[in-house]
């Protein structure tokens, strides 16, 4: 075989079964029969199983397998998308599976070969396809049991890099249960059987049922307890003896203003009453004090000429005439004798 | 928010939770209870709705020369 048509060599061992496609061709000069390879495939389990094992150390070196990688399903995917094959028993299983399980789901198919030269590429396609239009949450790739050369798609590299390329999250549904390609392991998650992998996408409608139904009744207790809580408060208020006695101590305040009011009134009555009688009393002694009423009473004022009143007798002078004022009238008067 | 469009069950199951953490908030106000008591109970019956639905369907996608064409597939 010509070097540059070498398949990677890293798929063969010496001593590997191949099963190589080409012409016979005659080298006369030597007189040997040549077979000139144009492909070379591995044949039978040993070389497979070589080929297996090498390319699935390789990926896991890169850490395609590792448990980090694989992301979490959503819970109620909107949307699914399947990648298989469009008869058989396999999309059949499943799609019924899938839509008895969890009706709400919208069920994507993109039909593909599950076996055979190109269906490792459609596989692929198919992955990239549904990334590129955005169209599900949730990829479902797989086929019916086989032997390994039946499984090989999905053992190839060109799928398991289609799946790690995936944003949207990619479960691995490939034979029996005790089969294992390179796609169940670089997967998010591996589904044992096609059938197996329903209950791994979507919940069940009856376990919902039960959760719409206790939903319910939890609802209606939460209502009930709102409003219960809201009279509690409500009726710890009103009966409070704050708010109770608030109409009682409304009209306390009300009698306290009404009484200070009567007794400022009578205040102030009686405050008159004892000034009138106080101003009375003080205008009768004043006018006793006053000189008319003490004329009255019979004394005289006596004026000297100058007009100076006489207190004492000591500042009179034989003969001195006196102004002398009365009640009624005046007259004067001179001094014939003193004594002091 | 009283009578929201109809979502997806995921979204509306969501909401529903967020409802019941609401109802159990003991400073959400009388009257938003009662408000959000009716929106748990359409979403209730929305989710119900769905969830009943008997009809089984694939999308079947192919592509064709003018690009993508999807074909609806009743399951027998």
């Amino acid at each position: 075989m010509w070097r540059t048509r070498t398949a990677p060599s890293s798929l063969f061992q010496d001593g590997a079964k191949v099963r190589a496609y080409g012409r016979v061709t005659v080298w006369e000069q030597a007189g040997k029969y040549q077979l000139d390879v144009q492909n070379l495939l591995p044949v039978g389990i040993g070389s497979m199983q070589a080929a297996f094992e090498l390319l699935k150390n390789r990926l896991s070196a890169e850490g395609i397998f590792d448990s980090s990688r694989k992301r979490q399903l959503p819970k109620y995917p909107n949307r699914i998308g399947i990648v298989t094959s469009p008869t058989g028993a396999v999309i059949h299983d499943l799609a019924w599976g899938l839509t008895t399980r969890f009706p709400p789901a919208k069920i994507f198919l993109i039909p593909v070969a599950v076996q055979g030269d190109g269906a490792a590429a459609q596989i692929a396609g198919a992955i990239d396809r549904y990334n590129h239009e955005k169209m599900v949450d949730v990829i479902v790739i797989g086929r019916g049991g086989g032997s390994l050369e039946d499984l090989w798609a999905f053992n190839e590299e060109i799928v398991v890099r289609a799946i790690v390329r995936s944003k949207i999250p990619v479960v691995s549904a490939v034979g029996h249960e005790v089969d294992f390609t390179l796609s169940d392991l670089a997967a998010d998650v591996r589904a044992p059987t096609p059938t197996g992998a329903a209950a791994l996408v979507v919940p069940d409608r009856k376990d919902l049922l039960q959760t719409i139904h206790n939903r319910r009744e939890s609802l209606t207790t939460q209502l009930e307890r709102r409003v219960i809580l809201w009279r509690e408060r409500i009726a710890r208020i009103t009966q409070g003896y704050g708010f109770k006695k608030l109409p009682g101590r409304i009209n306390d305040e009300r009698l306290r203003l009404d009484e200070i009011s009567r007794r400022l009134d009578s205040a102030f009555t009686r405050g008159q009453i004892v000034r009138t009688t106080a101003v009375a009393t003080k205008r009768e002694q004043l006018q006793a004090l006053s000189p008319q009423a003490v004329l009255g009473r019979g004394y005289s004022v006596i004026r000297k000429q100058d007009g100076t009143m006489v207190r004492d007798s000591s500042t009179l002078q034989l003969g001195e005439t006196l102004d002398l004022s009365f009640f009624v009238g005046q007259a004067t008067a001179s001094i014939d004798s003193i004594k002091v | 928010m009283n009578r929201p469009e109809a979502g997806t069950f995921e979204e509306a199951f969501k909401r529903l939770e967020e409802i019941s953490r609401k109802l159990e908030d003991a400073s959400t106000p009388l009257e938003d209870s009662f408000k959000l008591f009716e929106e748990g109970q359409f979403l209730l019956e929305h989710c119900q709705k769905l969830l009943d639905d008997a009809e089984r369907r694939i999308q079947v996608i192919k592509s064709g020369r003018d690009g993508l064409k999807i074909e609806e597939v009743v399951l027998a």
